[in-house]
């Protein structure tokens, strides 16, 4: 064998392969066709020795494979890549997981921390899959989210064990670990350090002959109930650019069921896939956003302190990032049942989160400390402004903030749409003073727009690194009101409220919105957002940019109606969940025409501002528009954000003429 | 030549309010208690908890395999050396501090978190003949609420969250010396009234709230005084007022100290100094002949630093039972203070409650505070246990500017 640069292999004393992923560097471990040429070199090694079986793991910490490495990502996704090209990598994908199938000697796999899609590849082409019992692992098929299986012949493996109708499951949501192991799709849950003698346990005592670990319920259930079963699945609202993935999966079972014919149908679906157009727009998208976390140099102490004031939802939404990321970070507001309630919420999303792992529970739960008298702030290295959207209650915190903190504190306002240089004038140092706008947490948006003044004195790269630490992607915006996520949003509801005005009902606007392969109707996002807030805002950016307020939303705010939060907004809500409408029933056919003309006002207003956006130079480059649109206002990833799909629009339009 | 002692700084301290054991909203336990009462005592301070030195833990309610010393420390994130202390009779407090002080005075550590934490299982109830967990009696007080708030207003809970040898202890000191339960009770009120006076006028600086997961605050002291408790009164005979004598109360409280340099180098405030503490026990003299006092601590204490009575301004006397305080003042001639005026003025353990391990360190702040708000000088701790140890230690208000 020649060196090996990705593996490192060893042999125990009973004759077992180990065969170990390196940990290069401190970032996720990446598939890529050197290490698949690689480990297929392994693979023919161990057969040729006849050793007694092969343990295939991760020497990384936290993570076993997640996904593609970048470059192998873009040359796939490339618009010159030929499908031959694409073909190549997936065979050779296909070919390293059929070798490990069916290795002479038992094979087991030991996942520990992050498994996404090209770890679930590799891992269940072996015989036995152990996951460990750590707060760090899970098991989710990532890639699906973006439109492409990687054709290895997971997904038929799957099928073949567990069944469709659970596999499509499977796929669909992450769940955790312990129900894989329901689902018959991990074979044990362990502790770490127990993994390594398990799977030689599990070697020393596989059978003589390898059955089918097919269950024998399955065979039971007659296809067709199965296909209706999965069918099922698959109904309700799911981005069109998953639908696709999951529909080809069903499509291929219907076929070939969980026959080799269907492995080989894998490879060519997944060609089919990357070289799609769709699969292009979401690589644009995802690698934006790698390309701005590759591009922070520096990493953020954890031995720094946090201090947010104010428990809005952004400064409850940041306090529990920073938690969960291990910082340290002090809250304080001045209502007790506020820090109450934070506290509250922060405790049930860790329980609810680590439920068997009640050290880690404890672990997070250290780093956030309630702060009732402000206590944090005077040695804070960063603090966090988060009340209410007010100017004058803003400037005047911040001008007390100013004079409390130390004097290399970096000092954040959360406003979305004050701009900047009117809440600083009462700071004594305005040019400390830096914006950070982030998503509802809801919304589960990974992206956080930063903007500075002029002649800001801070290290572009200190706040840059902090913001990745939140787990967030830092976007430089331009000092101007609104941000770019903001303004979309706010635009996208106007346009909503003024369509429902004209006539249009709420939730036939909604429906037209999700035609759309939108991931947020306007109206149900207002509603989470909060309708008074929407409010504020819409008031405010309506001073300094063209934005209408139309009036449905003031009657709703005027007639006392906040959202969901509070049972009812433009929709009714019971436990955080929309109640049917009585209207449902009667609802009247929408004629294909208003719908039409619903999906085209709202996708024109989306892209007419994210044009002015684009004009007026807010950010450094298009793709970061698209990038926000996609993930901040849920625009469709299969379009690749509004000016990609402009662009690709315009360039139809022009190839038609 | 013995190195000259150095001068040990108290910083700053902070402690949780002090709940009685009867409320069903406690489920903190002792590390958790600790562990966020210190996190935020630390974000006072413009250091990290990895620059701590060491880590001094007392506590009179110990958990299996565990050194809450140690798991403050890991929970802190801190390098600095655990040292616990516990079951180490009446004293273990005052104890851990003493070791505390000789640490930095004698230049081993430059600073020192000291602290003590005391959680007391809820009792057994009785409100309905069956013994109830938790969540059975938050149950029952829903459906019974008449019931709950009697209990609330008569504390008849029929607990026993007292020490049965101090309780025998405070019956013979009272009738050694005369003092009738009347005179204990109205020593327990002024207790309650002071500390009453404190809370509704914002003295007591050094609480922080307490926030429970089930979005609970608990932001002052229980008022004890609606939390009497009952006492076993033998043969019909009343020895004993019903509150002479303090309940369990659940506690933490946490104090800062650190060398001169320590304090320089991080240019700390100083709310006072303190010196080593005086242990001392009063031996081969039968109980019945024994005052019991601190007076042989205090006595010794204020000689080796050349100080008279007069010289004090402020007493914080560990109220173990009403009796006790009353002796004291009435042995006023060997050294001790000979009025109440200048003793306990935020009120004492009768009022909040007694956290055995927790009391000294609340102690000695809630006197630094006095000291500094009074503009007092010199201030004694003082306390005294049922088998005859006695224990002093001197504070004197910052006045010096040490960053000169």
């Amino acid at each position: 064998m020649s060196s090996l640069q990705y593996f490192t292999v060893s042999r125990t004393p009973e004759n077992v392969a180990i065969v170990s992923l390196k940990e290069k560097t401190s970032k996720p471990l990446t598939l890529s066709s050197p290490l698949l040429y690689e480990l297929l070199e392994i693979i023919a090694s161990i057969e040729e020795s006849k050793l007694k079986g092969m343990i295939f793991r991760s020497e990384s910490v936290d993570s076993f494979l997640t996904g593609l490495e970048a470059e192998t990502l873009a040359s796939l996704t490339d618009k010159n890549a030929t499908p031959e090209q694409i073909m190549g990598f997936v065979s050779l994908g296909s070919k390293v997981c059929r070798q490990l199938e069916k290795l002479h000697c038992p094979t087991v796999a030991i996942i520990h921390g992050e498994c996404t899609g090209a770890g679930i590849e590799l891992a269940f082409a072996c015989d036995y899959h152990i996951a460990t019992q750590s707060a760090l692992t899970q098991l989710f098929y990532s890639e699906i989210e973006q439109g492409y299986t990687l054709g290895f012949g997971s997904v038929t493996r799957l099928i073949k064990k567990i069944g469709l109708h659970e596999t499509l499951s499977f796929l669909q949501k992450k769940k955790p670990i312990k129900e894989n192991l329901n689902l018959g799709i991990l074979d044990h849950i362990i502790d770490a350090h127990k993994a390594l003698p398990l799977a030689q346990l599990l070697i020393s005592n596989h059978p003589e002959t390898r059955k089918e670990s097919y269950s024998a319920l399955r065979q039971l259930l007659p296809a067709k109930f199965e296909e209706s079963l999965s069918a099922q699945s698959l109904k309700g609202h799911i981005p069109a650019i998953k639908r696709q993935v999951l529909e080809n999966i069903l499509q291929t079972w219907k076929t070939y069921s969980s026959s080799d014919e269907a492995i080989q149908e894998e490879v060519s679906a997944a060609t089919r896939l990357f070289h799609s157009k769709t699969v292009r727009n979401a690589a644009h998208v995802y690698s934006t956003d790698l390309d701005i976390i590759a591009r922070i140099p520096k990493s953020f102490s954890k031995q720094k302190r946090i201090h947010i004031i104010g428990c809005s939802t952004i400064g409850r939404s940041l306090a529990s990032r920073c938690a969960f990321n291990h910082l340290l970070v002090s809250i304080h507001d001045s209502r007790p049942n506020a820090l109450a309630n934070c506290y509250q919420q922060l405790s049930n999303t860790v329980k609810q989160q680590y439920a068997d792992f009640p050290e880690e529970q404890i672990d997070i739960l250290d780093n956030l400390i309630i702060d009732t008298h402000n206590d944090g702030l005077r040695y804070a290295d960063v603090v966090i402004e988060a009340i209410q959207e007010d100017k004058h209650a803003k400037s005047s915190l911040l001008r007390e903030i100013t004079h409390q903190a130390t004097s290399d504190a970096l000092i954040f306002t959360t406003s979305a749409s004050i701009p900047l240089n009117e809440i600083c004038k009462d700071m004594s140092e305005p040019e400390r003073l830096l914006g950070l706008n982030l998503s509802h947490p809801d919304f589960n948006s990974t992206l956080a727009e930063l903007s500075a003044s002029d002649d800001t004195q801070h290290d572009i790269t200190d706040v840059s690194a902090f913001i990745s630490t939140l787990g967030l992607s830092p976007i430089y915006v331009k000092k101007s009101p609104g941000f770019v996520s903001t303004r979309l949003i706010m635009n996208y509801f106007s346009e909503a409220l003024k369509l429902h005005q004209q006539g249009m009902r709420i939730a036939d606007i909604d429906d037209a919105a999700l035609a759309l392969d939108m991931q947020y109707p306007p109206f149900e996002m207002m509603d989470i957002i909060g309708l008074e807030h929407c409010l504020t805002i819409m008031e405010i950016l309506s001073e300094h940019l063209s934005i209408d307020i139309p009036l449905p939303l003031m009657q709703k705010v005027d007639q006392g109606f906040r959202g969901k939060n509070s049972g009812e907004g433009f929709y009714k809500y019971k436990d955080g969940q929309k109640r049917p409408q009585v209207t449902d029933n009667l609802k009247r056919q929408l004629k294909k025409s208003d719908s039409t003309s619903i999906q085209k006002a709202l996708l024109s207003s989306i892209i007419n501002e994210a044009r002015q956006c684009e004009q007026d130079n807010l950010v450094d480059c298009a793709a970061k528009i698209d990038l926000l649109t996609v993930k901040s206002l849920g625009f469709s990833l299969e379009k690749g954000g509004c000016l990609n799909y402009l662009k690709q629009t315009q360039t139809n339009e022009n190839s038609n003429d | 030549m013995p190195q000259k002692p150095d001068t040990v700084y108290l910083v700053d301290g902070l402690r949780t309010p002090y709940l009685t054991s009867h409320d069903s909203t406690h489920t903190l336990s002792s590390a958790d208690l600790l562990t966020s009462l210190s996190q935020q005592f630390l974000i006072r301070q413009p250091f990290l908890a990895g620059d701590l030195d060491a880590v001094f833990v007392a506590s009179s309610t110990p958990v299996q395999f565990e050194n809450l010393a140690y798991t403050l420390t890991k929970r802190l994130h801190s390098n600095a050396s655990p040292y616990y202390f516990t079951a180490n009779g009446p004293l273990t407090g005052n104890l851990a501090l003493s070791e505390a002080i000789h640490k930095i005075s004698h230049q081993q550590q430059q600073l020192i978190l000291v602290g003590g934490v005391d959680t007391f299982p809820l009792p057994k109830r009785e409100t309905t003949g069956l013994t109830t967990p938790n969540a059975m009696g938050d149950l029952l007080k829903k459906m019974h609420p008449v019931q709950s708030l009697v209990e609330q207003l008569t504390g008849d809970t029929k607990t026993a969250d007292t020490n049965p040898a101090l309780v025998e202890h405070a019956e013979k000191l009272a009738m050694q010396h005369l003092i009738s339960p009347d005179q204990m009770s109205e020593y327990a009120q002024l207790s309650r009234r002071r500390l009453q006076y404190a809370q509704r006028n914002n003295l007591l600086k050094m609480i922080t709230p307490l926030y429970y997961p089930n979005t609970n605050i608990q932001k002052s002291d229980h008022s004890v005084s609606a939390g009497l408790t009952q006492h076993h009164h033998k043969d019909g005979l009343q020895l004993l007022s019903d509150d002479a004598l303090p309940v369990h109360a659940n506690a933490a409280c946490s104090a800062l100290i650190a060398s001169g340099s320590a304090v320089k180098h991080y240019n700390l405030p100083v709310l006072a100094t303190l010196t080593a503490p005086t242990f001392s026990r009063t031996q081969n003299l039968p109980l019945e002949n024994v005052d019991n006092t601190p007076n042989s601590a205090v006595a010794e204490l204020l000689d080796s630093h050349q100080l008279s009575m007069n010289d004090i301004d402020y007493w914080e006397y560990h109220e173990s039972s009403a009796a006790d305080i009353l002796v004291a003042k009435q042995c006023a001639d060997k050294s001790t203070f000979s009025s109440m005026k200048n003793v306990n003025i935020d009120g004492g353990s009768l009022a909040l409650g007694s956290a055995p391990c927790t009391n000294v360190f609340r102690e000695i702040v809630q006197l630094a505070h006095i000291l500094k708000r009074k503009k007092g000088t010199y201030g004694i701790a003082t306390a005294s246990s049922t088998d005859q140890h006695s224990f002093a230690v001197l504070l004197k208000a910052s006045q010096e500017n040490i960053h000169e």
